[in-house]
């Protein structure tokens, strides 16, 4: 056993480990490649490398900061190990006015991950964006409202880089957003029914939003925002509110079968299962949301690693160099 | 604003003009055995000094740091990599050999940057930080102290090859040399954790994940293991000075590509920064 446990701690294996890992890496970055595929050997074997040499190396008791560092390292390797089966990420669509209800467009976590974004409740009360006087880029302030632990209501403004944080989950801004058109539908017994149909990210108004629909009739048709010129943008700083929605009278282009009709605000169209009432032109926003429990631990244990390693280098770099003899 | 644009571009050619004459220098120093290291220093530093002034005004002029597009991203780097050659030089007197080594790659990079257009960037609003400053200038002490690193190194690899060897006789031993260069990598690898980490901070902070797997992480992680591996290679082996410098050679190699080649390769500096 101690044979082996040698042979595992061997500085020889621990530099063949770091090539690895580095082409574990590289591999990684390939599309379609899974990182945590490509790091599990690797990693799994620097660990148990690093953990046979804590054991059977003395250099490692005998000096401190050393045994730290690597004990630190330790921890890093474990605490990732964690965060990948704890990590939770996903991505919703809310249109302004109404709540996130758990719904989510996408989501991948972690199998350890304790679920618990349905529960999140959180209010999309419009959003504006800001586009500075040069540069492309735009600044996002989302207004949120969600109420506490303690049942009272809050607002904030969230955006691209300042979240919301709510049960553990992180809440951004994406950079998705788009219109959100609002119907009624009355159906031939009397009976109406509101909803908003959520159309495709336009890519900053590079084209029109459109989407495919289900009408409550059971009929496939689409729908796309009818604007002259999409790819129209104003020059200058300037803020823009909720994509512009609701301010002027917005027209939709509906498309059902080979009919192709235009709609204003208040239009109604007769159709064989009732009336369909375009009533007016909302925005939706697109959200992250994230959550990663180890993430103070995984802090903890790098701010260690690097007080050891600065700590272990600083009594080598600040050593006076002996002087050696020129080679001629 | 055309005044500062004036500024920037006077104290920017005047800066390359010295760093310019500083590399012939120093090279022409080394290959005649003549030592000018008053004028080699006085023009590092004084073309640094220019340099900082352009790089001032054009933060001023543009509102932001300007280390955003590829043309801001050079110039930072050539200024970070001058500074670190000009501190070597003061603080390691006995092995300033290394800045004939060293700024034919500074020459190079100016080079480089000529042939950019001197176009200004915009800030995306997650660099509107101060982690942005933080990871940004752990990372210039990272890269500085391997690129003086690399200088010594070099020093050793001509000795051993054979190439100048009767101009390089009367520099320091090998062995106190490859120390040297042992130390400046132990910094590397101080500066570069840190730089990373800064960088996973901020990337929690500003977009929900510390890793994203981008091309310029993934480099990261590879440079990161390569200053790792060449300093557990000497420690545990206690490998020759020629094996050392080999490796410090290598180490700086990814580091450049990394530094200078993923962010020319990629759409975004990050993929998911922007």
């Amino acid at each position: 056993m101690d044979r082996w446990l040698l042979a595992l701690a061997s500085p020889k294996l621990s530099a063949v480990f770091f090539v690895i890992m580095a082409a574990g890496a590289l591999w990684a970055k390939a599309p379609g490649h899974s990182a945590t595929l490509a790091m599990l050997v690797p990693f799994s074997l620097l660990t148990l490398n690093l953990l046979a040499a804590i054991v059977t190396n003395r250099r490692f008791r005998a000096d401190l900061p050393l045994l730290v560092f690597h004990l630190a390292l330790l921890a890093l390797a474990v605490t990732l190990v964690v965060a990948r089966l704890t990590y939770f990420e996903g991505q919703a669509a809310v249109t302004v006015g109404t709540s996130f209800d758990g719904n989510l467009i996408a989501e991948e976590s972690g199998p350890l991950h304790t679920r618990r974004v349905a529960e999140l409740r959180f209010t999309n009360l419009g959003f504006a964006e800001h586009q500075p006087d040069r540069g492309r880029y735009r600044t996002t302030y989302n207004r949120i409202r969600w109420q506490s632990g303690d049942g009272r209501t809050q607002t904030a403004d969230i955006g691209d880089d300042v979240p919301l944080v709510l049960a553990g989950y992180r809440i951004y801004t994406s950079r998705y957003r788009g219109f959100s058109p609002v119907f009624r539908w009355t159906a031939a017994a009397g009976t109406d029914e509101w909803g908003t149909v959520q159309l495709r990210d336009s890519n900053n108004g590079a084209f029109a939003g459109a989407n495919d629909w289900t009408l409550p009739d059971g009929r496939t048709a689409w729908l796309m925002v009818d604007t002259d010129d999409p790819a129209a943008a104003r020059e200058g700083a300037h803020v823009r509110t909720n994509l512009g929605a609701g301010g002027e009278a917005q027209r939709l282009i509906l498309r059902i079968d080979d009919a192709r009709h235009t709609l204003s605000p208040g239009d109604q169209l007769e159709l064989a299962g009732g009336t369909l009432t375009y009533v007016r032109l909302d925005s939706w926003m697109g959200y992250r949301i994230v959550a990663d429990p180890t993430r103070p631990w995984l802090l903890g244990a790098v701010a260690l690693g690097v007080i050891a390693l600065v700590w272990f280098y600083a009594r080598i770099v600040f050593r006076p160099i002996p002087s050696a003899p020129s080679p001629t | 604003m055309t005044d500062l644009l004036q500024t920037e571009l006077i104290a920017f050619w005047a800066s390359v003009i010295a760093y310019s004459v500083a590399t012939a220098a120093a090279i022409i120093g080394l290959v005649f055995r003549r030592d000018w290291p008053r004028l080699v220093l006085a023009l590092l530093i004084g073309g640094w000094l220019l340099h900082t002034a352009a790089f001032g005004a054009r933060w001023l002029r543009i509102g932001h740091l300007p280390v955003i597009n590829t043309f801001e991203m050079l110039s930072a780097n050539v200024w970070g990599l001058v500074a670190a050659v000009w501190l070597g030089y003061l603080l390691l007197p006995r092995v300033r050999a290394f800045a004939a080594f060293a700024l034919p790659v500074v020459t190079m990079l100016m080079g480089w940057m000529m042939l950019i257009p001197m176009d200004e960037s915009s800030l995306p609003p997650t660099y509107r930080t101060v982690w942005l400053f933080i990871h940004i200038a752990f990372l210039k002490i990272f890269l500085g102290a391997a690129f003086v690193a690399l200088g010594i190194a070099l020093i050793t690899i001509f000795r051993q090859l054979g190439i100048g060897t009767a101009a390089l006789a009367r520099f320091p031993g090998d062995r106190e040399l490859d120390a040297t260069a042992y130390r400046c990598m132990a910094l590397a690898l101080i500066f570069d954790t840190l730089g990373i980490v800064a960088g996973a901070i901020w990337a929690q902070d500003a977009w929900g994940r510390y890793w994203s797997w981008d091309p310029l992480e993934v480099w990261s992680l590879v440079t990161w293991l390569a200053i790792g591996l060449t300093l557990h290679v000497r420690a545990s082996f206690r490998t020759p000075p020629l094996t050392n410098s080999l490796l410090v050679t290598g180490t700086f190699v990814v580091a450049f590509f990394t530094f200078f080649g993923i962010p020319f390769v990629t759409t975004a500096l990050h993929k998911g920064a922007i």
